[in-house]
């Protein structure tokens, strides 16, 4: 909500596996945690984060704004990334990212 | 057609464009960060696409001498002005057609951007009316003044009036000025496709 909302806790960068629909395992190495923020700051935090993540590393970007959620699919072009899956959790959209 | 007529129509079209824009996820500041900060180019189409049915029915309808078409003075003030409104355009992340949405699905930040929008237009407006220079209302006579940093109306209809070629005429001028950069941007999304298509068939699986 940006103006009034509470400082967060920093991203846990534990690397964790999870799995995707087809059954594939993918280890999760950084979280990017954008619960509460609105457009169009989910785009500019998974920029953020793909330009520092190393090729083939995954991300996971938890959102709960349904505008972002859209929009992230198509900046991979320009993030020279691929997005893998959007999962939906019970309060928010969790996105899985690659960088190539 | 009587006022409350007007009105109920008035209010009937504004609750169709705002199902539409909450639907669709149609907001102005993305089609114009979008495409700069993140190269993609969806809601910049449907901005230009409007754009496009706007001028020639907006045109057309000054053409054949209906409908009431609104006078603007254009001055140094508006570009001054709206230059500051985009630059707080793209920090709220919404302008306020997305602002009105944001607040209608109970966003509070867009609440407070709302309120202080017209807290500050009020404020500005204030301040505005006080000095002769920066132009003051009183300099907006719709006729070109230098002095007062005015240009005078510029819109389709005063062309219309001085030039007597219809308005629709610039308004299709308009259109393919508009319609050539949605090609352009056609153009570009066609080969960033094939370029990731080259970069898949490159990297191996």
């Amino acid at each position: 909500m940006g103006l009034f909302s509470k400082k967060k806790a920093a991203d846990s960068n534990t690397s964790y596996e999870t799995e995707l629909e087809d059954g594939t395992k993918v280890e999760v190495k950084e979280v990017v945690d954008c619960i509460g923020d609105s457009c169009p700051r989910p785009q500019l935090m998974t920029k953020a984060a793909m330009s520092k993540a190393q090729s083939g590393d995954t991300i996971e970007v938890k959102i709960d704004n349904s505008t972002s959620v859209e929009a992230i699919p198509p900046m991979m072009l320009e993030l020279q990334g691929s997005h893998l899956a959007t999962i939906k959790k019970d309060r928010y959209w969790q996105v899985l990212l690659r960088k190539n | 057609m009587s006022i409350i007529g007007e009105c109920f129509v008035a209010f009937l079209f504004g609750s169709i464009v705002g199902l539409l824009v909450q639907r669709s996820r149609f907001c102005n500041t993305a089609a114009l960060r979008d495409a700069m900060l993140f190269k993609t180019y969806r809601n910049t189409k449907a901005l230009l696409i409007a754009m496009m049915i706007l001028t020639i029915g907006f045109t057309g309808f000054i053409s054949i001498g209906e409908g009431k078409s609104m006078r603007f003075d254009v001055g140094f003030n508006q570009i001054i002005g709206l230059f500051i409104f985009g630059i707080g355009m793209v920090l709220a992340g919404a302008c306020t057609v997305s602002t009105w949405v944001k607040a209608g699905e109970g966003n509070f930040g867009a609440v407070w951007a709302l309120l202080f929008t017209f807290i500050g237009m009020f404020l500005f407006s204030l301040v505005w009316s006080f000095m002769y220079w920066p132009p003051a209302p009183s300099a907006m006579t719709g006729e070109f003044n230098l002095e007062t940093l005015q240009l005078g109306y510029a819109n389709a209809e005063t062309l219309q009036e001085n030039t007597g070629i219809p308005a629709i005429f610039f308004g299709l001028l308009q259109f393919f000025v508009l319609f050539a950069i949605y090609k352009a941007i056609l153009r570009k999304e066609n080969k960033q496709h094939n370029d990731q298509e080259i970069n898949q068939q490159n990297t191996p699986a």
